[in-house]
């Protein structure tokens, strides 16, 4: 008798342990208001095509085999950046079920102050994110924080930074800059890479690139001002602060590499060409490249065997060092049809550790959590050294961008933009009368 | 005699100077026509070359190698089989919509008497200045009432009915005699019967004006199915195009961009060789170029 209830007893408990492991794998990751066996459909819109986003799918494949096996994902991902953002608030304007949302920093401040985007306050208070927000970069946390509030979770964060063909600097007899270089310094070295070397007049090698863009957003000059002392708005993005003189010798600095020096290409000669600022530098026509960190896989790929290259951080100014840094998120439409489904699915996502690791290697993508940084860039890959220092350490420190206020949008097309070009085109090659005309065109739309 | 040489001197010199003005004017033309087709010649040679041979600096026209397998590889990337029958779907059921209620609603604003007629056709066709932008979001809010999001039904219905080929049928039709339908009707035949019997085999070309005009616009429809169209396998093939864009990370994939777009144009090209006189004849007739 006493065996069989020494026996009856074991078995219960082994079977409560059993039982206890198997909840405690679900309140892992699930946050017990979404029923397991739940029957449907969650509806998923993104920008990234199947390069970028498998590394996504497969981190929702395993939650749904896992958690809930009956619902089905509907994925609309791949559609082109500019179409996204004109489909997606046409849709949530339309009362869309899209249950999550690729997010970007510059869109966060519209989406939640349009309604669009639902605040996720509540979520990360009942539902804790492992590690929130203490181990994701703060800078990305606060990219999708307004007013007080989380609307969306980080991704991954992308640094700005110079790309260097090697090759260039070693028949120049020059070394390439490093994070001290000043921007006086950085100007010689652009001047003096920049070639014709065939002779017939026209330039063959340009000193930078990529620096300046036309049509492109205030973050990629934002750095440039930082570094110069400047800034764009006031604190409470109330008024512009664009007229101070640091912000306009910045511009100005921008705007003499193309028209003074000559050392960065027009966007006339880059059309001449035929080709983007990425394919000049692949094809060796260009000695340093600013771009982003997710352009090493594509230099990779396109360089090959062609020439040695290496990042390097952007240079230093009179105010400090400082680069562009940029980043997506995660978040929830507030039309979404099944929210708690969603935001289980961002947890699980982005902070469960036994895939960050994969995702990030599988988009050389430096992910949220910075003590995943180090997956970022493969092993073998030739730039993977130099690829940490500058982007995840250096890149990660001095990251900057421009306030993305309910406006930023409105205003980056309508001033800034707007402005800007006529200075990168050369219809104005003074920079104090673009940033003046600019200044009050801002502080018409704040103040309106 | 030195008349007669001189006439056929005079006409020598007349002939000479209409082949001269010929070859000048066939030269004109020739060179439009190469300017205007090298951008589609181009986009067939860069669909044979692999990505490093489109960024091949200068460039070439030719590929060093071609590179065949660019369209069994563009073909697989996505649904272009699924895209291609969506597509299909689409622009048959629309070209076939557009053709009746625009032929049908033309016959009435251009024989039907009734109160108020020639006032609500203006209201009908001045619906072609409202842009469809301003029509997307309440258009999402109705199709989503339906239960139609994601689905074909959402981009053929609201397509179905045309102000432009209203306004191109009943222009045509108005120059058909009105005695053939009075002949028509002494035998018996009533409003419809009319229409379909003595007005439709007699409007065929400007039928076949809207039926190229509608397929072209049609298949190369973007922003409503981009809007509407969510789930994958019911996007049409101008979706999938796009969504090739985005391919393998941020690297373009041009090559099979190039491929699919040259095997995405096939259709619409058959249809353009096929109707050619039809689409000429359109632009003429409504001064319009394309309509929707």
């Amino acid at each position: 008798m006493i065996r069989k209830i020494a026996f009856l007893v074991t078995v219960l408990v082994l079977f409560s342990l059993g039982f206890a492991s198997s909840a405690q794998d679900m309140t892992d990751w699930t946050c017990g208001t979404v029923d397991g066996d739940m029957a449907g459909a969650i509806t998923i819109t993104g920008w990234e095509g199947p390069g970028e986003v498998d590394k996504f799918l497969l981190a929702f494949d395993e939650f749904f085999d896992e958690y809930y096996p009956n619902v089905e994902q509907i994925l609309n991902t791949g559609v082109n950046w500019s179409d996204y953002w004109t489909t997606l608030p046409a849709q949530l304007a339309g009362g869309a079920e899209i249950d999550m949302a690729w997010m970007h920093d510059t869109r966060n401040d519209t989406f939640a102050a349009n309604g669009w985007a639902l605040n996720l306050d509540g979520y990360l208070e009942a539902c804790p994110i492992p590690g929130w927000p203490e181990k994701f970069v703060t800078s990305q946390v606060d990219a999708f924080n307004y007013q007080g509030s989380q609307y969306a979770i980080p991704y991954d964060l992308a640094p700005g930074g110079l790309y260097i063909n090697l090759d260039i600097f070693e028949e120049a007899g020059l070394e390439p800059p490093g994070e001290h270089t000043s921007f006086e310094e950085f100007t010689e070295l652009a001047i003096a890479l920049t070639q014709d070397t065939d002779g017939d007049g026209d330039t063959d090698i340009w000193g930078i690139s990529n620096l300046v863009s036309v049509g492109r957003g205030a973050g990629g000059a934002y750095w440039i001002i930082k570094s110069f002392g400047g800034d764009l708005f006031d604190e409470d993005v109330t008024s512009s602060v664009m007229d101070s003189p640091e912000t306009t010798e910045a511009l100005q600095w921008m705007a003499d590499l193309l028209w003074d020096s000559g050392a960065h290409p027009t966007a006339e000669s880059i059309a001449a060409s035929g080709f983007t600022t990425e394919f000049l530098f692949a094809n060796g026509n260009v000695a340093m490249h600013y771009a982003l960190n997710d352009a090493a896989s594509r230099m990779w790929e396109l360089v090959g065997d062609s020439f040695n290259w290496t990042v390097v951080p952007t240079p230093t100014g009179p105010a400090g060092r400082y680069n562009f840094i940029g980043g997506s998120a995660f978040s929830i439409p507030t039309s979404a049809a099944h929210p708690d489904l969603s935001y289980e699915l961002i947890r699980f996502t982005l902070a469960n550790p036994d895939h960050i690791c994969r995702t990030a290697a599988m988009g050389a993508a430096l992910t949220s959590q910075s003590e995943f940084h180090n997956c970022a860039a493969p092993d073998d890959a030739p730039y993977a050294d130099a690829y940490h220092e500058v982007f995840s350490v250096i890149g990660a420190r001095d990251g900057v961008h421009p306030v993305y206020h309910s406006k930023y949008l409105e205003w980056e097309s309508s001033v800034w933009v707007a402005n800007m070009d006529l200075l990168w085109t050369g219809e104005e090659r003074d920079a104090a009368t673009v940033v003046q005309r600019a200044h009050d065109q801002t502080n018409e739309l704040l103040g309106g | 005699m030195a008349t007669a040489s001189a006439i056929k001197g005079s006409l020598f010199g007349q002939k000479q100077t209409k082949i001269l003005t010929d070859l000048l004017v066939y030269a004109v033309l020739s060179i439009v026509g190469i300017i205007f087709i090298l951008p589609f010649a181009w986009m067939v040679a860069n669909s044979f070359k692999d990505i490093r041979g489109i960024y091949t600096y200068p460039p070439e026209f030719i590929p060093e190698v071609w590179h065949f397998s660019n369209y069994t590889e563009a073909w697989t990337t996505t649904y272009f089989d699924l895209g291609f029958l969506n597509s299909a779907i689409v622009a048959a059921s629309v070209v076939l919509g557009q053709v009746f209620t625009a032929s049908l609603a033309g016959y009435a604003f251009a024989r039907l008497r009734f109160p108020g007629r020639d006032k609500i056709f203006l209201l009908y066709i001045s619906l072609m200045m409202l842009p469809f932008i301003v029509l997307m979001i309440p258009l999402y809010v109705q199709m989503r009432a339906f239960g139609w999001v994601s689905t074909l039904q959402a981009v053929i219905v609201p397509f179905l009915f045309t102000p432009w080929g209203t306004f191109m049928m009943r222009q045509f039709m108005v120059t058909i005699p009105r005695e053939l339908e009075d002949a028509a009707r002494i035998d018996g035949c009533g409003f419809f019967r009319t229409y379909w019997l003595i007005i439709l085999p007699l409007t065929k070309p400007a039928l076949a004006t809207l039926a190229i005009f509608t397929f072209v616009n049609t298949w190369n429809m973007f922003l409503w199915p981009l809007i509407i169209l969510g789930k994958p396998k019911v996007k049409t093939l101008p979706l999938l195009l796009a969504s090739l864009q985005n391919q393998s990370g941020m690297r373009t994939p041009w090559h099979l961009i190039m491929a699919a777009a040259t095997f995405v144009v096939i259709p619409v090209l058959i249809a353009f060789i096929v109707g050619q006189k039809y689409y000429v004849r359109g632009i003429v007739t409504s001064g319009i170029k394309g309509g929707g």
